[in-house]
């Protein structure tokens, strides 16, 4: 029976020290508005043992307002030029009262960014499923919404790359948080966005070099090489064969495979797409990839 | 039969003398009343500061308190309990109870032992009482048990029993902070 007991006594311990250690749940804070109320007792006893008992008076202490914001987290993505990126935020009243928070945005670029409200899926779908940020208070600023302690609203942070911005071009875009209860409380987040856009380099080289007879075979290089970060989509090659010569037929290669000169679907040709010129479809060059193209001509 | 009987009569007696003593004892004693004559009176008042720390001049920081009337998380403020004996006579056994007020977690560091007063801690509202600083138990998953100090938050409540009697005229102060969660 005693051993029993004990084992009874020692599981309600346990459950009551879980119960203190379980981490409490104010993230917030005592809510606003919540009076903090004290009163102590006093009990004595006479000479003769009888027991005596007093209450103090009440004290009252109420908890006031205070703003708390936080903007997380901070995101990194890789951007084409032209593209829109967009990175996700999530915004929490962290005050202990209901609160509204004004969000600006800073682009280190300069570049056009635009606040959507998420509808709740994470997935950016602008003019859909997600709108454009309002001003819930129409204090010029658009905002989370009216957040009651400890809520939060998921918003998106969607940064415009300009067209023709230069590979590897970093652009830091700050996203800010203002409490509207009090202006002094912020949190911010950064967005940075690195461009991915494509560098083609071409290179020409001719065999054989130097001073040639007419009658000379001639043999011209090409190598199109993407320097860049990004794919280079529809990369065309035209080279106009120069004057004073003759293109000699079939003599198109790339990457030592021999193509036709007629339109058809070897993606080159010769004299079809543009007169006396050779023009070779190259299609995608991903970053560090390269094509060699050669033809021949003979002087005149 | 008798003896029984007997028996009673003694009972109703007793009973008897009881009730009169009752009905007697405002006439017999006024003074215990305005409790100035008999017995010990003893009151209790609380009062509560916000503590602050200011930086002076020459950079240090000093910690002082405030009048309080509205206060926001993670304010400490600080409690005081007087307890006053204007009867006659001592008051023993003086025990001065205060619950942690909700919304706040006790500053263990502001309990101290006095002289002459023993500090206990309740982690239940009063129904059971240690010596403060509290501890509690935990027990494992492989069943070893280990004592731990108390998290601030568990405590419910601090009692101070004054080891000597308080006698007439006396006051007796204790205070301890919360901290606003």
């Amino acid at each position: 029976m005693n051993r029993m007991a004990l084992r009874a006594a020692s599981t309600v311990t346990l459950l009551l020290a879980a119960a203190f250690f379980t981490p409490t749940a104010w993230a917030v804070g005592t809510a606003a508005g919540v009076p903090i109320t004290n009163q102590a007792t006093v009990d004595y006893e006479d000479a003769n043992g009888n027991p005596l008992q007093s209450l103090s008076n009440i004290v009252t202490t109420t908890v006031s307002q205070v703003g708390g914001v936080t903007v997380v987290p901070d995101n990194a993505a890789n951007g084409d030029p032209g593209d829109t990126v967009s990175y996700l935020h999530t915004v929490t009243n962290t005050g202990n009262g209901t609160d509204t928070i004004d969000m600006t945005t800073s682009s280190s670029q300069g570049w056009s960014v635009s606040l959507y409200l998420d509808d709740g899926d994470g997935i950016f779908e602008p003019g859909t499923d997600d709108v454009a940020l309002a001003d819930s208070d129409t204090d010029g600023t658009p905002d989370s919404g009216s957040l009651i302690a400890d809520a939060s609203v998921d918003i998106w942070v969607a940064v415009s790359v300009p067209a023709g911005t230069a590979d590897g071009t970093v652009d830091t875009t700050t996203v800010t948080g203002t409490s509207s209860f009090d202006g002094t409380v912020t949190d911010s987040a950064t967005d940075t966005t690195t461009v991915t856009a494509p560098t083609l380099s071409v290179t020409k080289s001719v065999l054989p070099a130097g001073d040639q007879p007419p009658g000379t075979t001639l043999t011209y290089t090409v190598v199109i090489t993407n320097n860049g970060n990004a794919d280079a989509n529809q990369v065309v090659l035209t080279d106009p064969i120069p004057a004073n010569t003759t293109y000699v037929g079939s003599s198109i290669t790339q990457d030592s495979n021999p193509r036709t000169d007629i339109a058809d679907g070897d993606n080159a040709d010769y004299n079809v797409t543009s007169a006396t010129t050779v023009t070779v479809s190259v299609g995608t060059l991903a970053p560090s990839a390269s094509t060699t193209i050669t033809f021949q001509v003979t002087i005149d | 039969m008798k003896t029984c009987s007997l028996w009673l009569t003694a009972r109703h007696r007793v009973a008897w003398l009881w009730i009169l003593s009752v009905a007697l004892s405002p006439a017999v004693a006024p003074g215990a009343a305005q409790g100035q004559d008999l017995g010990p009176q003893v009151s209790i008042a609380v009062s509560v500061e916000r503590e602050i720390t200011r930086t002076q001049p020459d950079g240090t920081q000093v910690v002082e308190t405030e009048p309080v009337e509205e206060a926001v998380p993670g304010d400490v403020l600080v409690y005081t309990l007087s307890a006053h004996n204007s009867g006659a006579t001592a008051a023993h056994g003086v025990r001065l109870q205060d619950p942690i007020p909700t919304g706040t977690a006790l500053v263990l560091d502001s309990v101290g032992n006095a002289d002459g007063v023993r500090v206990d801690a309740s982690l239940d509202s009063g129904d059971s009482w240690q010596p403060f600083p509290a501890r509690v138990r935990l027990t494992a998953d492989d069943g070893q048990v280990q004592d731990v100090p108390a998290p601030p938050e568990a405590y419910t409540s601090l009692r101070w029993v004054l080891l000597e009697p308080l006698f007439p005229g006396e006051t007796r102060d204790v205070r301890f902070k919360v901290q606003i969660r």
